[in-house]
């Protein structure tokens, strides 16, 4: 709760102005927003222009935050922009975010070439589902928030949210059902 | 316990820190998957789902992207921040709209009782025309004279009216393009100070390569010289040794008698 109040606190100083506070601030969510922006966007440039707008936007409209949890507020700011963000790229039609291939940022040892490709293929599986359940499944799953945050962050009630993510990870599993098969299949 | 319930239940079990059968934790919902072979399905499906994704994201969570640029987020949000002045301008010319429309508003309305008049008018005009005609006024305004002044009074407004709002529309189109300059100033000094920065750390990073290349090179030269010193000291030792073996050779075969022939 001491740690809830502190955010809160920080979050208040910086935008009263305090430079030094926003840059504790950035500091503090620079890379756990940077993940979560990675996996909703598909595209690590996209997720560094939604991280930067995010902390824009922060200052612009910290006035708004009523308190409660600084996490489930700043990644709903982040994902409200990266949906926008999204909606605009595809009506530019300049980044298709589906065919945004990652790099496998935490390479395995040289010799475990399988699990690297696991992790490959999960990757694809998850960049094909939809904003929100990415954004579901990686808030709790990775991030840790609990239920309540999730819902907050995504604009959900919290009943729909527990529902989606269920069926999210459902998702999950089917497309990598789905695209081993495909795989074999176009391997043969 | 409906299906969706259930499954929202479940969710909070479903975390890679979490072992704990839907049994365990919830007998309830024991008893519906006991029951239900879809959400059976789909809990094993999620916990499948769920597997595979922690993998994931223990292996993402040392992913990071780039620092962000806290001044440059600073930058932008307090340059695009309109001034107070244009802030009050804004609101002006807004109340204004607001004003003007409420006024017309009125004027609307009043044509609308003006035409009920002017039904009522028709229908009582038979009685008006047999009723007594009362004595004009003595003195003062006819009634005509006041309908036309309200009407060019009404005019004059509806003409201010529509002045100002074509002005409080330009001051908002105004006030549009210039947030947007400034925006798009704001981006331009984020997206150069970012090829700045990356240039120097590239230069940098140049300059420390080749310094170090540079104090390589002289160590390795510095070492070649004193290997070659070296060597040339001991061949000329060799040949001082040598020469004095000659010397000595030469004097031991001046000095010596010769053998006997054996033959």
């Amino acid at each position: 709760m001491e740690a809830i109040q502190t955010e809160a606190a920080v979050l208040a100083r910086a935008v009263a102005g305090d430079r030094d506070a926003f840059d504790a601030f950035v500091r503090r969510w620079e890379r756990p927003l940077g993940r979560f922006l990675l996996r909703v966007t598909g595209s690590p440039h996209a997720a560094d222009d939604v991280r930067q707008a995010t902390f824009v936007r922060v200052l612009e409209r910290g006035s708004t935050f009523r308190g409660g949890g600084v996490a489930s507020w700043l990644f709903r700011t982040a994902y409200n922009i990266a949906i926008d963000h999204r909606r605009r790229a595809k009506l530019r039609a300049a980044a298709d975010v589906d065919s945004v291939v990652i790099a496998d940022p935490s390479p395995c040892p040289s010799d475990d070439v399988a699990c690297a490709d696991e992790r490959a293929f999960v990757r694809r599986a998850l960049d094909r589902l939809d904003a929100e359940e990415r954004a579901l499944l990686w808030l709790r799953v990775a991030e840790g928030l609990p239920f309540a945050a999730v819902a907050e962050s995504v604009g959900l009630p919290e009943s729909t949210a527990r529902l989606r993510f269920v069926r999210a990870l459902g998702r999950l599993r089917r497309e990598i059902g789905t695209r081993a098969l495909t795989d074999v299949g176009g391997a043969r | 316990m409906t299906c969706d319930e259930f499954l929202s239940r479940a969710a909070e079990g479903l975390h890679p820190g979490d072992a704990r059968s839907p049994a365990d934790r919830d007998p309830d919902a024991a008893a519906h998957v006991a029951e239900c072979a879809s959400c059976r399905a789909a809990l094993d499906d999620a916990r499948e789902g769920l597997s595979f994704l922690g993998v994931l994201a223990h292996a993402d969570a040392a992913t990071d992207l780039p620092p962000a640029d806290a001044r440059a987020a600073w930058r932008e949000a307090t340059t695009a921040r309109p001034s107070a002045a244009r802030r009050v301008v804004r609101t002006c010319a807004r109340a204004a709209a607001v004003l003007l429309a409420a006024t017309g508003a009125f004027a609307l309305a009043g044509g609308r009782v003006e035409a009920a008049e002017g039904r009522v008018a028709f229908v009582l005009a038979p009685a008006w025309a047999a009723a007594p005609e009362p004595p004009p006024p003595a003195d003062g305004p006819q009634h005509a004279d006041v309908v036309a002044r309200i009407d060019n009074v009404a005019q004059r407004l509806d003409t201010a009216a529509q002045q100002v709002h074509t002005v409080a529309e330009r001051i908002d189109t105004a006030a549009q393009r210039i947030d947007e300059v400034l925006r798009a100033q704001a981006a331009s000094e984020r997206a150069h100070t970012t090829t700045a920065e990356r240039v120097d750390a590239a230069r940098r990073d140049l300059l420390r390569g080749l310094d170090d290349a540079v104090a390589r090179l002289e160590r390795r030269r510095d070492d070649d010289a004193q290997t070659f010193a070296d060597a040339i000291v001991s061949l000329r030792r060799e040949v001082a040794a040598l020469r004095f073996v000659q010397m000595s050779m030469a004097d031991a075969t001046a000095g010596a008698p010769s053998l006997p022939d054996p033959r």
